[in-house]
């Protein structure tokens, strides 16, 4: 398949751009774009009209996605045509020209079953890819199977692929290895929960005396803490008297104390608290009383000394003001003083600048200077004009010197170039590059000999009984293959015949047994009479007839019919045996015709065999006869034969070892052809280049180019002088011309400047730079006239505000009858006085609000006094009492009672909360029973008794704490042995997952190893040497070709040939020479791509940015020769290399296409 | 009206096979799951207040020797005790190997039928009789039907068995009986036990294998539980109500990718399977077999990046909550959309490995030295397992994964570019 043309009319930065691809004579194009003219984009662009526009695709940028459109016209080798067009999408993203859809599979004429992965990969090549795939020769130490592999894979890298497969496997086993690999610790991880999971499990037994053991304990507990309990209470009841005891005793004391008071009135239980509060209540209120009225009085007489001053406090408000703006005032006297230093400052400044520019007068006279900005800019321009003029004039003189120096340099380095005559030179040269192939394959001859030769001998080994010499062997008179054939046939034919009888014979034997076996059976049910027996039995018993007859008859014989049995009673017996087999015969028909037939079919078999036998013999006799013929077919060769099927695979070896004997002898010819073609051009090319032979035809066929390379090369330079030379005069004479020009607008410009000086008022002749240093310095007083002016009025404003403050100030002190030196001392006074005022003021207003409070308070504790008064006569009333002086004993006596009454109520609630819900009169009268001297001594017997069995639960608790922990941990056995057997199963479904995935991934390594081994096999003589010659084109014969050789492990490895040089390995090579390599392997491997497929464009994607020019020139042809077979496309962006196919492959070898992405830019 | 509960299988404390743990799977659930679905028949049980509860045999692993696992059965049985339900059961052929059932003394409201012989039991209270004999050994190739007695007369027959029937796929054939066996008693109900997908052969009369009460590995598909029958005064069965009891639900998901080239595509399709499996599960723990099928460009990287693919679904899987689904593992059946002929055709190489891979058989006695080595450290249960690998019936299949892995190992250069 190849582009005729591409048509973008919306796609990264392309719009509507058109590139055709004619062929003519070869198919190479070379797109050259500068950086950012859209060249990754165009790339994309031939990829995604075939493959269809990535979903994710970056050429967005200018047309939206919808509208992204890529049309195409391709052609395939059969010239099948097709222009379509492709948008982006999911689906029916294939158009033809017209817009219609077309079937996804339309292209599949065009691709076959290309995709585009691996048409990237295979027919896209950049600088990227070839470094990467040299590095990779590297690392696989140029083993040849891999190399050639992946350069046939579009370089994927086949080591890298087994690699990462072995690498996944050994993730998860590595032999004898349990670090970082998951399947032997797994194993171990399963095996480890099946132990665990066995050891947990419980027994039945383990659980049976456990519970066993539980509840023995649990009954000891339960008996021990019954007994426990009785001691407890008794224990606790000798606790309770005792605490009770002393309580008692006091009880009983606080009963006597009541029993010895006096009789008292009935009165209410807060009798006594009322009394004494109200006793209390009428002593404060009368002490309230007398206090007041003495504060009242204390008022009223500092108020009386208490003076105010209304008129000073009726001028506060003006009084307030004053004091705010005093501060004003101050800053406004500070600045009075900085304005008119500043003021004397600029004037000074202004009086200088007058005197330098020569005015007299007011300051104001500074005002005749003020330009309008017209006026100033024109001025500025005008010498600006000048200033230009004058520096263009000045470099053109310069540069005029300049061009004529470097003048004189190229022709000084033009005479030191002489010229040299080729022709010589040339026509050896011509002669050796006819020897050039034969000498470069020389190597591949001579390697092919020596691998002919072994294999020769190798096969030759194998035909066992052949002479020793191989071309003897070679030329043996071996029968044909018809007649070993023909022979082996009528062989097999007797064989077969012989075998057919055997299988006869056993077959009878089988039969015949078989026969035999059923007669038995048959024979064994009973006896079966024949018609010979029934036939026998009647002629015996017509003998006795006639023994009878002749007996009867008086001449009876001493024969006897049955021998021991007299006549009369042999001869019934012979009758009914006749009778008898005839009965039998009748009844057992069918067992009788049975084993009749057997019998006949017994006999027939065994005839069978016999005949076979027979046969057999002759057959043997006619194998004699043939083995005979047989022997004598190969008489001729000397050689006893085998049996003619082997001897036919001799034969199939021996023509295949004729056939290889037969290329071993062409290629010794081949070899010597070339070696004479290479001794003769290196003759030629010693004596032309007048040097020794012995240097050999590479080295001298490189000299001679060399020499012609140089030679051409200083024409070159020659021209390239001249040309420069040429140039430059030219330019000379143009800036010769520049200088008159320039003197012209010198002259122009200061004219005008001077009109325009005089204009403003310039002195006259004044250079445009003075006018302008002028012009700005009067801007710059003029600045400063105005700073003065503004300053000026601020002076005057100042001043008029302090003098309005002052007298304000003054006012005030003489109508209030104030004394001060100054306007500051006097408000100073005025503020001290009202601020007296006020205190006095508030002072007095205090006082007049206290005497009110304590005259109100005074009346209401009279009012209390009175009321308290009342209170006490009516408790003495209340108590029959004549005056309250008697209720203070009273109150004594009725307290005594009522403390006693409550104690004894506290008793009885101790005795309560001991009685445990008996009555506490019950309680009482059960603790007044005990004899409280024994409770000492019962209390420590039974303590004593307790706590030796309470020592006994402890034990039995502890047992079975233990017990219960046991069975606790039987269950949790009982669970883990469950949970372990869990784990494993999670464990082995793990297992069984990584083991298969191993295996799979092993079989695959394994199965890729040998298959990469059976191509290098089966390739490995094509590729090396198509690469061979690429390779020494490519480097310009500093290697001779590619060879096979075997590294120190016996792996067969790539190697550089060169000519009487020992090889070169890939490690050996430098970077540059392994991108060569690569890129020959890859050629060769499309070269050979192409002998069975149909041609794909191939894209080179600034395939050469990294080689020097010498290794691009070289590299160029081989890609114009494979451009004959299939099309190319060489991406650029420097110009060099455009240069460069220019150079080495002349106009007519390449389509340039120049890319921009202006709309209208067109390719060729 | 009679109720009762007809179940089977129990297998209580028997792992449930092959899944694998991983970071976050909910082991919890997992373990144990044999006896919480117990747990639920003894609840249903007590819930539903029945009249008695069946077990068709095969309460026990037959190789499980730990007696807690027998205590817990007891236990539950307990439960019923104390309510007053009495359990009939029958030895399957787990239990007849089984050393817990030969010690375990269980409570007063159970009866175990004999082994040596058919019994009939009549149940107190209800016009009833329950027909039974249970395994005496672990394998009994006889058939124990006929023994059992024809119907009694005015009363409801039950008959209670541990058989495979005339044999079933995935179980051994033990006291094989045919249907017709079983119709020819004239019982009302058969409640049989050993083959552990819940089946109804038929409804009348009512024959019922009642299935295991959890499944146990990815064969054991669907809900898992038990029957509540009841039969009505006039002693016919009025219906016999599915009840489901586990507490993991086993699935397969079957995902189709015919066409499908986005594995954002996969993943949505999974999610959306995921979904409708978490759902049905009402709330249960899903475990969860993945099978890819059909023709899609991603068959190659299914097959190789397997670890990758595993790790992505188990993502999807945990976004489907906490402890909703368990992925047990991922089957690729898929097949790819290229052409291998046309493949072929393009390279010399492919063409070389892809027509010796068709050819390719994987030979026990010719394997590669690494693979020979890793089988010799596995044990002999999973070792057994992995060579079934290539059995006749799976070869294509292993060489199809082998297949898979080479031309995707060799399209995407070992991994460096994807």
């Amino acid at each position: 398949m190849r582009f005729e043309r591409l048509h973008v009319p919306a796609f990264g930065p392309f719009t509507d751009l058109d590139l055709k691809f004619p062929a003519q004579g070869g198919d190479l194009h070379v797109i050259y774009g500068s950086n950012e003219a859209g060249k990754s984009s165009l790339l994309r662009a031939f990829r995604d009209l075939l493959f269809g526009i990535h979903g994710q695709s970056p050429d967005n940028f200018i047309h939206d996605y919808k509208k992204l459109r890529i049309m195409g016209e391709i052609v395939n080798r059969a010239g099948e045509r097709l222009t379509f067009q492709r948008r982006k999408g999911n689906k029916n993203t294939l158009l033809d020209a017209g817009g219609n859809e077309l079937p996804d599979n339309a292209l599949i004429p065009f691709l076959g079953s290309v995709d585009q992965e691996y048409f990237s990969t295979m027919f896209g090549l950049g600088t990227r890819e070839l470094r990467e795939g040299a590095e990779q020769l590297l690392l696989g130490k140029g083993e040849i199977g891999n190399a050639l592999f992946s350069a046939s894979m579009g370089g994927t890298p086949v080591q890298l692929v087994l690699a990462a497969l072995i690498d996944e496997s050994e993730r998860l086993f590595k032999g004898r290895s349990t670090a970082n690999v998951s399947i032997r610790p797994a194993v171990s991880e399963y095996k480890d929960f099946m132990r665990k999971s066995r050891d947990a499990v419980v027994s039945p037994e383990a659980w049976e005396k456990i519970e066993k053991a539980l509840a023995e304990a649990e009954e000891a507990k339960v008996k021990l803490e019954g007994e426990i309990l009785a001691f407890t209470r008794d224990l606790e009841w000798i606790a309770r008297c005792e605490d009770a005891l002393p309580t008692v005793g006091r009880l009983n004391e606080e009963m006597r104390k009541l029993e010895g008071l006096p009789p008292m009135p009935e009165v209410s239980s807060d009798f006594v608290e009322r009394a004494r509060a109200a006793r209390k209540a009428a002593g404060e209120t009368h002490t309230e009383v007398d206090r007041l009225t003495a504060q009242i009085a204390k008022l009223e007489e500092l108020l009386a000394g208490c003076q105010t001053s209304p008129a000073l406090l009726a001028e506060a408000d003006a009084l307030d003001r004053l004091h705010q703006d005093l501060g004003v005032y101050r800053d406004h006297k500070n600045s009075l003083t900085d304005l008119e230093n500043e003021l004397a400052g600029l004037e000074g400044t202004l009086r200088v600048g007058m005197q330098n520019l020569e005015l007299t007068g007011s300051l104001s006279a500074l005002e005749t200077l003020r330009l309008s900005s017209a006026v100033r800019l024109t001025c500025e321009e005008t010498a600006g004009d000048l200033q230009n003029a004058l520096k263009e004039h000045e470099e053109n003189i310069k540069k005029t010197a300049a061009l004529k120096t470097q003048i004189d340099t190229l022709e000084t380095q033009l005479q030191t170039l002489p010229e040299t005559d080729l022709t010589n030179l040339r026509d050896a040269l011509s002669v050796a590059a006819v020897a050039t192939e034969a000498n470069r394959t020389l190597s591949v001859s001579e390697s092919e000999v020596k691998r002919l030769s072994l294999e020769a001998k190798e096969r030759h080994r194998e035909l066992i009984g052949a002479p020793k010499d191989l071309d003897a062997t070679g030329s043996l008179a071996v029968p044909t293959k018809a007649t070993i054939r023909r022979i082996g046939e009528e062989m097999e034919g007797i064989y077969r015949d012989i075998k057919a009888e055997e299988s006869k014979i056993l077959e009878g034997t089988k039969q015949s047994d078989a026969l035999k076996a059923e007669l038995g059976r048959l024979e064994r049910r009973g006896e079966l009479p024949s018609e010979q027996a029934l036939h026998d039995a009647r002629v015996h018993r017509d003998r006795g007839w006639s023994l009878v007859l002749a007996d009867w008859k008086g001449d009876g014989s001493s024969e006897e019919l049955i021998p021991g049995s007299p006549l009369e009673e042999a001869f019934p017996l012979t009758i009914i045996k006749v009778d008898n087999i005839a009965d039998q015969l009748r009844e057992q028909a069918e067992a009788v015709a049975q084993a009749e037939e057997k019998r006949f079919q017994i006999t027939h078999v065994e005839k069978q065999s016999q005949l076979a036998e027979v046969k057999i013999a002759e057959l043997l006799s006619s194998l004699k006869e043939c083995q005979t013929t047989w022997e004598a077919a190969w008489q001729p060769c000397g050689i006893l034969p085998k049996a003619p099927a082997e001897m036919e695979e001799w034969r199939e070896a021996w023509s295949e070892f004729k056939d290889i004997l037969r290329q071993l002898r062409a290629a010794e010819g081949n070899f010597q052809q070339k070696s004479d073609q290479v001794h003769e051009a290196t003759m030629r090319l010693a004596a032309v280049l007048l040097e020794p032979e012995e240097k050999g035809f590479t080295l001298l066929f490189d000299n001679a180019k060399r020499r012609v390379q140089k030679g051409e090369q200083t024409a070159g330079r020659r021209i390239e002088l001249i040309n420069q030379c040429q140039a430059l005069k030219s330019q000379l004479e143009t800036f010769e011309q520049n200088n008159a020009r320039f003197a012209t607008a010198v002259e122009a410009a200061t004219k005008k400047w001077e009109t325009q000086g005089q204009r403003v008022g310039m002195p006259k002749g004044i250079s445009p730079k003075s006018g302008l240093a002028l012009l700005q310095e009067r801007k710059e007083l003029l600045v400063k006239f105005d700073s003065w002016k503004k300053s000026s009025a601020t002076l005057q404003k100042t001043k008029d505000a302090a003098g309005l403050y002052e007298q304000a100030v003054k006012r005030k002190a003489s109508a209030l009858g104030t004394a001060g030196d100054t306007i500051e001392a006097q408000e100073n006074d005025l503020w001290k006085r009202l601020a007296k005022a006020r205190t006095d003021q508030t002072r007095h207003d205090q006082l007049i609000g206290q005497i009110e409070e304590a005259k109100d308070t005074l009346g209401e504790s009279q009012i209390s006094h009175s009321q308290a008064v009342q209170a006490l006569d009516e408790l003495v009333r209340l108590a029959k009492l004549e005056t309250v002086d008697a209720l203070e004993a009273l109150l004594a006596n009725l307290e005594l009672r009522n403390q006693a009454q409550s104690r004894i109520a506290t008793f009885r609630d101790t005795l309560s909360g001991l009685a445990r819900g008996q009555s506490v009169d019950d309680f009482l009268a059960r603790i007044r029973a005990e004899d409280a001297e024994a409770l000492h001594q019962r209390r420590g017997t039974l303590q004593s008794q307790k706590q030796e069995k309470e020592a006994a639960l402890q034990t039995v608790r502890d047992t079975l704490y233990a017990r219960k922990g046991e069975r606790q941990t039987l269950e949790a056995a009982g669970d883990d042995a469950a949970n372990y057997r869990q784990q494993a199963e999670s464990c082995a479904a793990r297992l069984k997952q990584d083991a298969s995935r191993f295996v799979r991934l092993r079989l695959a390594a394994h199965f890729l190893q040998t298959q990469i081994e059976r191509f290098r096999k089966e390739n490995q003589g094509p590729l090396l040497e198509k690469s061979g010659q690429v390779f020494q084109d490519i480097t310009r014969g500093k290697f001779g070709g590619l060879g096979a050789e075997f590294s120190a492990d016996d792996t067969p490895i790539l190697v550089g040939l060169r000519r009487d040089e020992p090889s070169v390995s890939i490690e050996g090579m430098s970077d540059g020479t392994r991108d060569q390599l690569y890129l020959a392997l890859r050629l060769a491997a499309l070269d050979q791509y192409l002998v069975k497929h149909e041609p794909m464009p191939l894209i080179l994607d600034d395939l050469l940015i990294t080689c020097d020019n010498d290794r691009a020139a070289a590299i160029l042809p081989q890609l114009a020769t494979l451009a004959q077979r299939t099309q190319i496309f060489l991406f650029t962006h420097h110009d060099h290399l455009v240069e460069l196919c220019r150079n080495n492959l002349g106009k007519n070898a390449f389509l340039l296409h120049q890319l921009n992405t202006n709309p209208s830019a067109k390719g060729n | 009206m009679i109720r009762f509960i007809h179940a089977a299988d129990a297998h209580i404390d028997s792992p449930l096979q092959g899944l694998e743990v991983h970071e976050g799977a909910p082991v919890d659930v997992l373990r144990g799951a044999t006896r919480r679905a117990f747990e639920n028949l003894i609840q249903l049980a007590i819930d539903e207040n029945i009249d008695f509860l069946l077990i068709a045999g095969d309460l026990y692993d037959g190789d499980w020797k730990d007696y807690s696992t027998g205590l817990f059965f007891r236990k539950q049985l307990v439960r019923l005790r104390d309510k007053g339900i009495p359990v009939y059961l029958v030895a399957g052929n787990h239990d007849a190997a089984s050393v817990i059932s030969k010690k375990l003394s269980l409570p007063e409201n159970v009866h175990v039928f004999s082994t040596r012989t058919t019994e009939s039991i009549e149940v107190a209270g209800h016009p009833l009789v329950i027909h039974g004999r249970g395994f005496p050994n672990r394998a009994v190739p006889e058939n124990l039907v006929v023994d059992y007695p024809t119907a009694v007369p005015n009363k409801f027959n039950l008959g209670l068995l541990h058989t495979s029937l005339t044999g079933r796929a995935g179980h051994d054939t033990y006291a094989p009986c045919s249907e017709t066996d079983l119709r020819q008693k004239g019982y009302g109900y058969w409640a049989l036990g050993h083959i552990h997908q819940p089946e109804v052969i038929s409804q009348d009369p009512w024959i019922v294998f009642a299935g295991n009460c959890q499944g146990r590995d990815a064969r054991e598909l669907g809900p898992h539980g038990c029957r509540l029958v009841t039969v009505n005064d006039s002693l016919e069965v009025e219906n016999a109500e599915w009840h489901d009891l586990d507490v993991i639900r086993w699935h397969v998901l079957e995902i189709d990718l015919t066409g499908v080239t986005e594995e954002s595509e996969v993943f949505s399709h999974v999610t959306k399977s995921m979904t409708g499996a978490v759902s049905e599960a009402e709330g249960r723990l899903v475990a969860a077999r993945i099978v890819f099928t059909g023709a899609t460009p991603l068959h190659g990287s299914l097959h190789r990046e397997t670890h990758r693919w595993r790790a992505e679904l188990l993502g999807r899987a945990q976004d489907q909550g906490e402890d909703a689904i368990w992925i047990e593992r991922i089957k690729v059946l898929t097949s790819p959309v290229y052409n291998l002929a046309q493949l072929a055709e393009r390279d010399a190489l492919t063409k070389i490995v892809l027509e010796t891979l068709d050819q390719a058989r994987i030979e026990p006695g010719n394997l590669p030295n690494e693979i020979k080595e890793m089988l010799e450290i596995l044990l002999p249960e999973i070792r057994s397992d992995v060579e079934s690998d290539w059995e006749d019936s799976r070869q294509a299949t292993a060489i199809e994964d082998v297949r898979a892995i080479i031309l995707d190992a060799l399209g995407t250069k070992g991994g460096q570019t994807r």
